[in-house]
C-alpha cells in the first residue's frame, strides 16, 4: 500500500469503519513507514483534544430567554390575523386594487362611458376629456331633439347621475382653468349649469330649450 | 407526557404546549451549539432560532418517528447556516477572547490544559463549516457514520472523505501552529 491510500484511510481506521482487507494492508503499512504511523498517531492524538472539548464546562445558559421570546412570538401570532390569512385576502385585495386601478385610470380621463354604446364609446375613447363631455352631451341632445317624448326627466337624471357626469364636468372645467381655455371653461359651465338645472327642476321644456341653445 | 403527545397538542392547535418542548430540550440544544461556536450569547441566539424553525416545520415532523433526533437535526442545519455565515468574518485572535470571556476557562484550571483546548476550538473553527460540523458530529457529539450522515444530509462517502480532509486540515493547521 502506498503512503497516499494509507493516509486516505485514517479516518476510517481510527473510527473502525475499515474492512478486514484494508485494515490489514494499513497496519502493513504502518509497520514499514515511519512517517504514516506518525500521521496515524497525531491524528489520533488531535482526535482525543476534540473529545476532550465535550468535557469542557459550558456557560449557564439563560432559561428564561428562549421561553420569554416564543411567548412574544405567540403573542403576536395571536394578535395578527393577517399572516395567518393571508393568502385568502391577497388575491381578492389584488383583484380589488387592479380594479380601482382602472377605474380611476378611466376616471381620470374624464369621462365614463357605459351609457354609451360600444360603438360611440370606442369613437370618443381617444379625445380629450373636453370632447369626450361635448360629445355625451350632444348625445343626450340629439335624443332629446330626435325623441323628446322617450326621455324621461327620471331617466335622463338617472344617465346624469350614472355617468358620472358632474364631477368630470367640475375636472374639465378645473383642467380648462389650468390650460387658460376660457372657452371650453364657458361651455363646461354651461353645460354643468344646464345638467344641474335639470337635476333640480321639474320643468323639461326649459331644460330642453336650454340644451338645443347650448 | 411523552414528545409526540406534546407535539401531537400542538399540531392540534393548543400552541403553549409547545413551551413544553422548549423547556425539556433548549439546554441541550444551547450546550450543542455552543460546541460549535464557543460562545455564549451566539449560542442562544441559535437555540432560540432553533425552536422558532422546528415550531414553524413542526407539522412537516414525521411523528411515528423520535423528536429528539429531528430537533437535532434542525439544530445542525442551522448551526451550518450560522456557520457559514460567519466563516471568515471572525479571525481567530477574536475567537480565542470570546472563549477567554466565556466562564468555561476559569482561573483555576490548568492554564496548559486551557491553551490547548483554545487552539485545538479556534482551529476547528476556522475550517470551513462542511468539515467542521462533520468531525464535531463525529468527535465531540460521538455520532457514528451513519447518524452523521442522517444529521447532516448527506451519504456515509461523503461524511468519510469530509472526516478524512476534515482531520488533514485540522492536522495541518495545528501543525502550522505549533511550528
Amino acid at each position: 500500500m502506498r503512503c497516499g491510500k494509507a493516509r486516505a484511510l485514517v479516518s476510517s481506521y481510527l473510527d473502525k469503519e475499515i474492512s478486514n482487507n484494508d485494515l490489514i494492508s494499513v497496519n502493513d503499512h504502518l509497520k514499514e513507514c515511519a512517517h504514516c504511523s506518525e500521521y496515524f498517531r497525531e491524528i489520533k492524538e488531535q482526535d482525543l483534544k476534540l473529545v476532550n472539548l465535550s468535557g469542557i464546562s459550558i456557560p449557564e445558559m439563560d432559561e428564561e430567554k428562549i421561553v420569554k421570546y416564543w411567548q412574544a412570538h405567540k403573542a403576536l401570532q395571536e394578535r395578527s390575523w393577517f399572516p395567518r390569512y393571508w393568502p385568502y385576502i391577497a388575491a381578492p385585495a389584488a383583484a380589488l386594487l387592479i380594479f380601482a386601478v382602472i377605474r380611476i385610470t378611466r376616471v381620470n380621463k374624464g369621462f365614463q362611458y357605459y351609457d354609451l354604446n360600444e360603438k360611440q364609446a370606442k369613437r370618443i375613447e381617444y379625445l380629450a376629456p373636453e370632447s369626450q363631455l361635448k360629445y355625451r352631451a350632444g348625445v343626450i341632445l340629439a335624443d332629446l331633439r330626435n325623441n323628446p317624448e322617450s326621455v324621461s326627466l327620471d331617466k335622463l337624471r338617472e344617465e346624469i347621475t350614472k355617468g358620472n357626469f358632474l364631477p368630470d364636468i367640475q375636472k374639465a372645467k378645473n383642467e380648462a382653468i389650468k390650460n387658460k381655455d376660457f372657452k371650453t371653461y364657458d361651455l363646461l359651465n354651461k353645460i354643468e349649469f344646464v345638467l344641474i338645472d335639470i337635476m333640480n327642476r321639474d320643468k323639461p321644456d326649459f331644460y330642453l330649450a336650454d340644451l338645443v341653445q347650448i | 407526557m411523552t414528545d409526540s403527545q406534546v407535539v401531537r397538542l400542538v399540531l392540534n392547535g393548543e400552541i403553549d404546549a409547545y413551551e413544553e418542548i422548549i423547556r425539556r430540550y433548549q439546554k441541550r440544544i444551547f450546550i450543542l451549539a455552543y460546541r460549535f461556536v464557543w460562545n455564549k450569547e451566539e449560542a442562544e441566539d441559535i437555540a432560540q432560532e432553533v425552536f422558532m424553525k422546528s415550531y414553524k416545520n413542526l407539522k412537516h415532523f414525521d411523528q411515528s418517528r423520535e423528536f429528539y433526533p429531528w430537533l437535532h437535526k434542525v439544530a445542525i442545519n442551522t448551526v451550518f447556516t450560522c456557520l457559514k455565515q460567519r466563516s471568515g468574518r471572525k479571525n481567530e485572535i477574536e475567537f480565542i477572547e470570546e472563549m477567554h470571556g466565556d466562564e468555561k476557562y476559569s482561573p483555576e484550571k490548568a492554564v496548559e490544559q486551557r491553551k490547548e483546548s483554545e487552539q485545538v476550538a479556534s482551529a476547528l473553527n476556522s475550517l470551513p463549516p462542511r468539515y467542521q460540523i462533520v468531525l464535531a458530529l463525529r468527535e465531540i457529539e460521538g455520532l457514528n457514520y451513519s447518524e452523521i450522515a442522517e444529521q447532516a444530509d448527506c451519504s456515509i462517502g461523503t461524511v468519510m472523505s469530509r472526516l478524512n480532509r476534515g482531520r488533514k486540515k485540522l492536522w495541518e493547521k495545528l501543525k502550522r501552529r505549533t511550528s
